[in-house]
This record gives C-alpha cells, structure tokens and sequence, in this order.
C-alpha cells in the first residue's frame, strides 16, 4: 500500500484521541456528598453488560471514524493484485508539426507518414488506458486538453483531429513539450505514463548542446509520482542527400519609408544541397500582386546569396512584400519569405536650433535640415526626405506639445530650462526619440548634472571636457568598424559613403568611468574613442553624439555619409512610435491608431485560424495588442468590418530549413537518455497497478458517523427513558396519591368503596 | 439542648408566610384522640354536654341526671340524653437525624427542610390549642419533648428542633418502634424523614403506630437531585452516613437503575403508609412548603368532612 499525501499520517496518533478523552473526563469526576447510597449502590451493580458495550463499540466507532478520516486525507493506494486490477497507463503522444516536417520525398509528405504513426500509436491502446495529444510547432498545444478514454468514438474523433494537424513554417519545441507531458498532473487510477515522441528527427530538433533543458528534463521526471516511459518513433535514416533551396531572410533597408521613397529589400537565398542551384526565379510580391521576376544567379552548395531589389510606393500605406523562389527542392515551404515596410507621407520631428540671430549656415539646425531636403521647401523638383522637420527655440520646448513628434533633434547642445528638460525626458519616456550634438556650447557642468544626473538621466555618459585637434596627433577620423548595430549597417558600406573620411578635430569627451560595459556605440573614431553612444529611456531612445551637426569640431556634415546617417538615425529614433510590423516569434503584435472608431480587429494567422482582439483606449489612441505571435508567417489585423488589413510578419527561423537529420549515434543517445531516466526511477521495479481506495474510507467514514448517531441515541434514551421521581403534586390530594391507595385498597374499591370510605372504616375499627 | 439556639434561630423556624399560608387551616386528627381539654377533636370520654348526640332508651344503673324529663313529659318514657364531648389533640412531630437527611445541594438540606416544616405545624398546632410534643429520632435512644398545649411551649420545641443535627447512621424504624410507647395518648404521630433504609421494618414500625391507634402522617422529604439524578459527569459518591461507602460511577450509565430502585422504594412506601390508614406526603426540598401544608390540610378536612358523614360518631351518654 503506498500513500500519495503521507504527511497526513503523522495525524494516526488522534484515533486514540475518544479512549483519551473519554479517560480523562472519568479521571476528573466530581465528589459528591449523598443521602441515598442504598439506590446508587443497588444500581451500580444493575448496569446493563449491553450498555457498556454500546459504549465502548460508540468509543471504537470514533476511533474508526478518525483513522478512516485520517486514512482517506492520506489517499492510500493499494497495489491493484489485491483486487485483480490491472496496469493502466495514460499515453501521451508528441507530434512534430515542423516545417521540415513538410519535406517531400517520393511524393508523399514526411507530416504524413507522422501522422499515421500517431494514429497507430493511439489505435493499439487499451480500453481501460487513456490518450492525450499534443503538437509541439512552433510551442506544445494540447489538441486533447482532457484525456480521451479508448473507446471506438473517441479513437475516431481523435485521429480525425490528428489528420488535420498541418505543418507550420516554425521549429519544433520537442524538450519543452516533453516537459509538458511530464508534469502533467498525476492520475491516480493511472500506474503508467508513456510518452510517445512522433518526430522527423530533424538535427535542430534535438539540440545537442542544451544541458540545462535535459537536466531540468531529468529532474522533473524523477520527481514524478507516477512512472514514466519516453519513447521516439519516426527516425528514419540519417540522409544528407537532400535538395533545399530556402529564402532565410527577407528585410527591407527602412521599415517605415515616405511614399515615392524607394526602399531596399534584401532577400537572402541559401542552398542547403550538397549540389549547386540551377535556373532559379526571384518572384517580388506586393500585397498578393505579382511585381517583378528576376533571375537567381547559380549558388554553390551550401552558399547564400543575396538578392536585392528596389521599390517604391505611391500610396501611404503598411504594405506585405514577399520573395518567392521558383525552384522544384524538397521544402517548398521555405522558398519564400515575406516582410512589411510602412509608406507614410511624412514623419515630424523637431529641430531645436539655439543659434538664434546668426546666419544660415551658422544656425545650428541649417545642415540637418538640408540633410532632409527641406532647405527650399517652395521647389518641389528637390529631394525631401519623409522626416519632416520644424524648427524651434530652445526655449519654446518648454511650453510644446510634443506629442505629435516622433523624434527631437538638438544639433547643437546648450543649456537648457529644467522645466524643459522634464518635457524631453517625459517625450522619450513615451517612446519618442533624441539625439543630442555636443558642440562648444553645451556646459559640461550642467550636462552631466541635468542630462546624466548619475546615471537616471537621458544621457548614457557623463562628459569630460572638450578634447582639441591639438591634443591628440595624428589625426583623428571616424572608424566605422568600431560597432555593429542595425542603426549603421549603411554607413559601413564604405564602398558608397565615406563616412570613414570625416575628420573630427575637436569632441567632447566621454568619461570613461561612467561608460557601462554593455553601452550601446554607434560610432567609434580611429584613436579608439567614442564618437556617438545611444540609449533606450522608457519606451524611448536617445543617442548622444560628441561631435554638433553643423560645421564645427569636424566635416561630418560635409560628407556624404551625413545624410544617410540623418535618415537612418532618424528612423532608429522614431521607430519605437512606430508600429512594429516586423516582429520575432512570441514579440507581441502592438498597434497603435488614432482612429477611435475602431474598437474590434480580427487578426488572421499564418494557419488559418482567426482571433478577435479588442482594442484598449490609451490616451487619444486605440490600441490593439496579443502576443500569440509564436507561428512564423504573416499576420492580417482587419479593423472592424471596413476590411482594411494591415500586415505583420513574423520572421521564421533559418535553422528549420535545415533538413539534416540526427545521425544513429545521436539517436541512440537519446534514447539511451530518456531510458536512463526512466530506470534511474524504476531500475528493480516493475509497475504495478494500484488502485486509490479513499473514497470507500469516506463512504466507511460516513457510515461509522450514521453509526455513532444511532448509538448516541439508543444511549441517551436509555439513559433518560425513566423521568425524575415526582413530589406529591400540591394541586391533588397528597395523601390519596393513585396508585399506593388503589394497591392498599384496590380490593374494597372493586367492592363500590371509596378510598375515603375504607379510612373510615378503619378508623371505626380502631375505636 | 437548645442553649445554644438564638430568639432569632428560632424564629426563623417558623417562617411567617407558611404560617399565613396554613394558619387559617385546623390539623384534625382522623382518629378519636384522648385529651385533656376540650377542643376540637371528638374524645373517648362520653358525658360531657357541650353537643348532643342522641337519646337512649333509660336503662337501670343510669343516673337520674342524665334522663331527658322534657321528653319525658311528651312521651311517658325515660330517655337519657348522650352528648359527644369534643376533647385537644396530642400530636408529636418526629424528625429523623440521620445523616442522610443532610443533603442539599441546589436548595436547604432536607433537615432544614423537616425543621421548619416541624416548627410551622408547631406553632398551627399550639394555636388551635392542641398540644404538641417533639421526638428527636437520633442514636442511641429518641430524645423527646412532652406534649404541651399552652403557646410558650413552642419555645421549648423550637430550642429542641436547632439543638440536634442531622448526622450519622440511624435506623428509623428502630427509632420509632423505641419512641412509640413513649406516647400515653392515642394522638397524632408526624414524622418527618427521607425514610430511607429498610422499607419492611420501616413499614412495620409504622403499622405498630397505628396499631396504637395512633394517627399517622409521614413526610418523606426529598432532595431534587435525588429525585431526578440529573449528574452528567463522571462522580464519586460518598455516604453521609457512613464514610467508608464511596462509589464512582457514571451517574448517566446509572441513572436509569436508580430512579427505578427509589421508585420502587417510595411505592412501597406509600402503599405501605396508605395501606394502615395514614398519610403519606411526599415532598422535595424545592417545592414551597407552604402551599405543601395548606394543601395537605385542606384535603385532609375535606377528607374528614366526608369521613364523618359516613362513619358513625362516638358518642356519650
């Protein structure tokens, strides 16, 4: 017999608890002065054996009421060959939905042949077992959240629900739905748990070098209170002959760009053979339209190429632009790879320009407006960049409403009122964007006391002091290779830029001591140094350059390079206002609008499926947010019922088109892992069948109280069935009390006297 | 005896609202009794003339006295004229001492109960100007109080009533058997007892009072508890009587035998009591013992009342 809450057993010292009490309460009696000893002496030899036998079989029915009340919190099992019961076991089965599942080899789907596995698997159970389904792509989903009971309807349901898994275009989460299935709450009438793993082996299914999930994975399954048996079907042979083209990534250059802007999207194209690609087509689509085809040069085995394409929308609008490759490979759900770039008409930002009164090219805002196209507002033939700037006093920020700004740019820093640096530092901590030029009129004082304010503020580094062209030979330009970061993948393609020309002769430098380790750079100079670092504040970002955006301290504005730089950083900035429309597996899908009106949206998956979102008032904005973004693929959010969608894209893993498969060795690995754990909990024991009898305690228990009451009740009626001897009552006549007169003269009454006439009588006999 | 009691002990025995209860009630005995004084109990002794009776034919040996000449004078026979001469009552009041009788838990002891129910009917008896003696029924030999009738004698009777307390063994029926011979005159006999104890000789010693021709009230005086023996818990009982008797039990496992076996007891009792023709009151020590003797006296003169309507008089020539 084998308890599952034994704790409760320490509580078996109460069943004693009526033979104490009842000890105890005889030990405390009461002394008592009495008259009548001869009655009391009389009936203590009279007590009934029976009714001591009542009561001591009323204390053994407590007793028993306790320790079956005990017995049942404990919930007892007792092995089932007492009762001839038999091992039941509770299977759960593991189906790997992955993309490379999808593979197709001799015009049948690996997905297919899984399924069928599956299906057998749970066809060969037993009446009395139970089955519980899971897919485990992109994450564990039960397709059975209760267990179906093996009968020949819930077969059937079951396997139609299995033909109609689908694969997904994500990986495979095999570990953690393992996990899953093993801390599923234990079912007693259960003895074992069999987890069947229906998978294709893929190799980045099985990572190999993920210690902590295995060890978490072990421990778990020895904690288990039931036995647990991991089984994996569907290996097939370790194949490298495989033919797989894949799209692995798609983006575009500018994830929000202006309309009629051209934007750059790089596709890039992986051949995953062993054999070099022939006559592949690059199909471009907008929103389900085909635009452009173009040729795939020849790529090695195991070589990427990257393709790059140029387009430009005329509308405003949150477009979906996919890259199809026509090729006849193994995986056809990886040919294609899908992103979402925004056109808008204009994005507003702030120029906050301190050189009031000077001439145009010494106001500090004159080279980044030009940067942006906005120098002769009144030709439209010029270039205007989607950023569109106004110009303001640094005294006006105090009193702005900033809101309807993406981002604020101060090319030339000086001091600032506090009251308006309260407004930025609330600006960015909504999520807007600054970028702050240090320039010969930024007080380093007061910046570091404002701006860094010991590490709270918007700043990320404290200042040091101004470093002069003089100081430092030779020369010093900006390197930059010094940083990686999504901000400068432009401004390093030193083929087209030359940002690695720009001199910098003067600079404000940073203090060393406050630079964090894992500060974010974005540029670096050639000595070493740190030209600009940046920062997220709030929902916001701020980038400090140490260097003003004018002609001054260096050329930077003169170069080429400084006008990609302003559209890049500025799209950095503003991006956090932005919508995110590319998003990673499991990021949460936020979008934010301003039309009120839209209170609902449906938001269709990648399979198929839809779900309603609501939309929460937040401020003057709707706004609509999940997070069940685990599956790969495009996302539509229709607003309402207007029918206007609006696209995301979840960016699917490369490593799935993978389709190398886990070699026998690694096979026998694992499963020589999960069988080690399973005989670390049961190495000499055999399952047995146990069967939980706590309910016929309860049933017992509640038989012994019914018991106990008729007891109690036959004690106390005998206990009071005689009532207290009554005095004469005041009210009749005392004397002529019924019954000992009728017994003295019941036979001269029979004869017509009355009890007074036979006093009478005696009375004359006595004179 | 009886120095040690205060004026205001004895008073106390005779409670004021009993006597205003039961002091316009007259205690007549059932029995012709032999006194001394005229009153208002019917004597033995014929010939006095206070009520006629009848007339009888004269008979030789009459005294010329006696003969009814107005009678004489209508008829030309002789008569003699008989009255019934109306005589006092002697009556004793017995109290059992024993120890038994000192139980009281939730009200008086059944002794102080016997006492003041003693000095009450004392003073009711004094006052209709019967004559009340006292028998203290106590080891070795009952201690008792001549009958007196005149009203200061209540004083001595009272003294004696606080001076003895109810202590030890005694046998009640011994004790009577001892006592009776002491009463000269056939009179009333009140005993006031818990009469427990041997139910047969208690019975035969009252069958030997009124063997006398003694006239025979018994109040058997009982405490609550031992009347309904409501005890829950567990107990231990020990004899007020005798020390050295201690049971412990639980008095709800017993209960039932005990009631039956008192039952039993005060049956036999009563219908011993009943049976020689005397009275039996049975009363507990929280009833109001005024309204106990009223009601007693009430019904014991209705009862005379219409004894004496069927039963012939005694009377006197």
């Amino acid at each position: 017999m084998s308890f599952l809450s034994m704790a409760f057993l320490l509580a078996t010292p109460l069943v004693t608890l009526p033979f104490i009490l009842h000890f105890w309460d005889r030990r405390r009696d009461v002394e008592v002065p009495w008259g009548a000893m001869q009655f009391l002496q009389t009936a203590q030899t009279q007590q009934s054996h029976s009714r001591r036998l009542r009561e001591w079989l009323q204390l053994l029915c407590r007793a028993l009421a306790l320790a079956a009340l005990i017995l049942a919190l404990a919930r007892p099992l007792i092995p089932g060959a007492w009762l001839g019961a038999k091992i039941r076991t509770e299977t759960v089965v593991l189906l790997d939905n992955s993309m490379s599942t999808a593979r197709l080899r001799h015009g049948s789907s690996r997905l297919g042949q899984l399924i069928e596995l599956a299906k057998s698997t749970v066809q060969a159970q037993s009446p009395h077992d139970s089955v519980r389904f899971m897919t485990v792509s992109p994450k564990p989903n039960w397709l059975t959240p209760v267990p179906v009971q093996i009968d020949s309807d819930g077969v059937r349901d079951l396997c139609n629900k299995i033909d109609q898994v689908a694969p997904t275009q994500d990986g495979s989460d095999l570990l953690p739905g393992v996990l899953a299935a093993v801390q599923l709450d234990h079912d007693p009438m259960f003895q074992l748990r069999r987890i069947v793993v229906v998978t294709d082996a893929q190799e980045t299914s099985w990572p190999q070098d993920d210690s902590p999930s295995w060890d978490h994975l072990q421990e778990r399954i020895l904690e288990s209170k039931i036995d647990i048996e991991v089984e994996v079907i569907g290996w097939n042979d370790g194949d490298a002959r495989t033919y797989n083209v894949s799209v692995a990534r798609l983006e575009p250059t500018r994830s929000v760009i202006g309309v009629d802007g051209t934007v750059r999207f790089l596709a890039t194209v992986e051949n995953r053979s062993e054999k070099a690609t022939t006559s592949i087509q690059a199909d471009w689509w907008q929103a389900g339209e085909l635009i452009e085809s173009i040729d795939v040069p020849p790529i090695e085995p195991r070589a990427v190429h990257t393709l790059m394409w140029e387009h430009s929308f005329d509308r405003a609008g949150t477009y979906s632009v996919a890259c199809k490759l026509k090729v006849d490979d193994e995986l056809p759900q990886d040919n294609q790879a899908v992103t979402v770039v925004k056109a808008v008409q204009r994005i507003p930002i702030l120029l906050v320009d301190g050189g009031e009164g000077f001439s145009d090219t010494d106001q500090d805002s004159y080279f980044a407006a030009a940067a942006l196209g906005r120098l002769a507002p009144s030709d439209p033939s010029r270039w205007k960049s989607v950023f569109a700037p106004r110009v303001v006093r640094p005294s006006q920020l105090a009193t702005m409403t900033l809101a309807e700004y993406q981002a604020i740019v101060v090319p030339n820093l000086q001091s600032l009122q506090d009251s308006a640096v309260e407004v930025v530092s609330e600006f960015v901590r909504q999520g807007g964007g600054l970028w702050i030029g240090l320039g010969p009129r930024t007080d380093v004082a007061w910046f570091n006391d404002r701006f860094f304010a010991d590490g709270d503020g918007l700043s990320p580094v404290r200042l040091s002091y101004v470093v002069e062209d003089d100081d430092e030979e030779p020369a010093t330009f900006i390197n930059p290779y010094l940083a990686i970061h999504p901000a400068t993948r432009q401004l390093v393609d030193q083929d087209r830029l030359d940002v690695g020309d720009v001199r910098v002769s003067s600079r404000m430098r940073f203090d060393q001591q406050s630079m964090k380790t894992d500060l974010s750079v974005l540029l670096g100079l050639t000595n070493g140094q740190t030209l600009a670092v940046e920062q997220d504040f709030g929902q916001g970002r701020v980038i400090v350059q140490a260097i003003p955006l004018r002609l001054q301290w260096s050329d930077l504005v003169q170069s080429h390079a400084f006008v990609v730089m302003m559209q890049d950083w500025l799209a950095y900035l503003t991006e956090p206002r932005s919508s995110r429309h590319n998003l990673r597996p499991g990021e949460h899908l936020d979008l934010r609008l301003r039309d009120t009106t839209q209170l609902t949206a449906t938001l269709q998956k990648p399979n198929g499926n839809q779900i309603e979102l609501t939309g929460q008032q937040d401020g003057d904005e709707i706004r609509f947010h999940t997070a069940q973004t685990a599956a790969s693929g495009l996302y539509e959010l229709e607003l309402g019922l207007s029918g206007r969608k609006i696209p995301f894209a979840v960016d699917r893993s490369p490593a799935e088109s993978n389709l190398a498969t886990v070699s026998r060795q690694r096979q026998q690995q694992i499963i020589n892992r999960f069988a080690s754990q399973r005989h670390g909990l049961s190495n000499d024991r055999v399952p047995t069948a146990t069967l939980p009898i706590w309910s016929a305690l309860l049933i017992g228990l509640v038989g012994l109280m019914f018991l106990d009451l008729l007891l109690s009740g036959a004690i106390t009626r005998q206990r009071f069935s005689v009532g207290a001897i009554q005095p004469s009552e005041t009210g009749s006549p005392i004397s002529s009390t019924p019954l000992p007169i009728q017994l003295g003269t019941a036979r001269r009454v029979a004869e017509g006297m009355t009890p007074q006439d036979v006093s009478s009588n005696q009375e004359r006999v006595a004179v | 005896m009886g120095t040690g009691s205060s004026d205001s002990e004895t008073k106390a025995l005779v409670d004021p609202l009993v006597m205003q209860q039961i002091g316009q009630l007259e205690l007549m005995s059932r029995v012709v009794v032999d006194g001394f004084l005229a009153g208002k109990h019917r004597s033995t002794h014929k010939g006095g003339c206070c009520e006629f009776a009848q007339h009888r034919p004269y008979a030789p040996g009459d005294e010329f006295s006696r003969i009814d000449w107005n009678v004489y004078a209508r008829s030309d026979r002789y008569f003699i004229r008989q009255f019934e001469e109306e005589t006092n009552l002697q009556a004793f009041l017995a109290l059992d001492t024993s120890g038994s009788m000192r139980f009281g838990m939730s009200t008086k002891t059944k002794y102080e109960f016997a006492q003041i129910a003693a000095a009450c009917l004392s003073r009711f008896l004094l006052h209709q100007r019967d004559a009340v003696g006292l028998a203290v029924l106590t080891e070795p030999a009952p201690i008792s109080v001549p009958p007196r009738r005149h009203a200061s004698h209540l004083r001595s009777l009272l003294y004696t009533l606080l001076a003895h307390k109810a202590v030890g063994a005694g046998e009640l029926a011994t004790q009577i058997k001892a006592f009776v011979p002491r009463m000269k005159r056939r009179g009333l006999l009140i005993v006031f007892s818990d009469c427990f104890g041997n139910v047969d000789e208690l019975c035969n010693a009252f069958r030997l009072v009124r063997a006398r021709g003694h006239d025979l009230i018994v109040f058997q005086v009982l405490a609550p508890e031992e009347a309904n023996f409501d005890f829950r818990r567990w107990s231990a009982f020990h004899s007020l009587e005798n020390q050295r008797d201690r049971v412990r039990l639980d008095p709800a496992a017993v209960r039932d035998a005990y009631l039956r076996n008192l039952q039993r007891h005060v049956e036999m009792l009563q219908e011993s009591i009943t049976g020689i023709g005397g009275d039996y009151v049975r009363i507990t020590t929280d009833q109001e013992l005024g309204a106990v003797l009223a009601h007693f006296l009430r019904s014991r003169k209705a009862r005379q009342a219409r004894a004496g309507s069927h039963a012939g008089r005694v009377v006197v020539s």
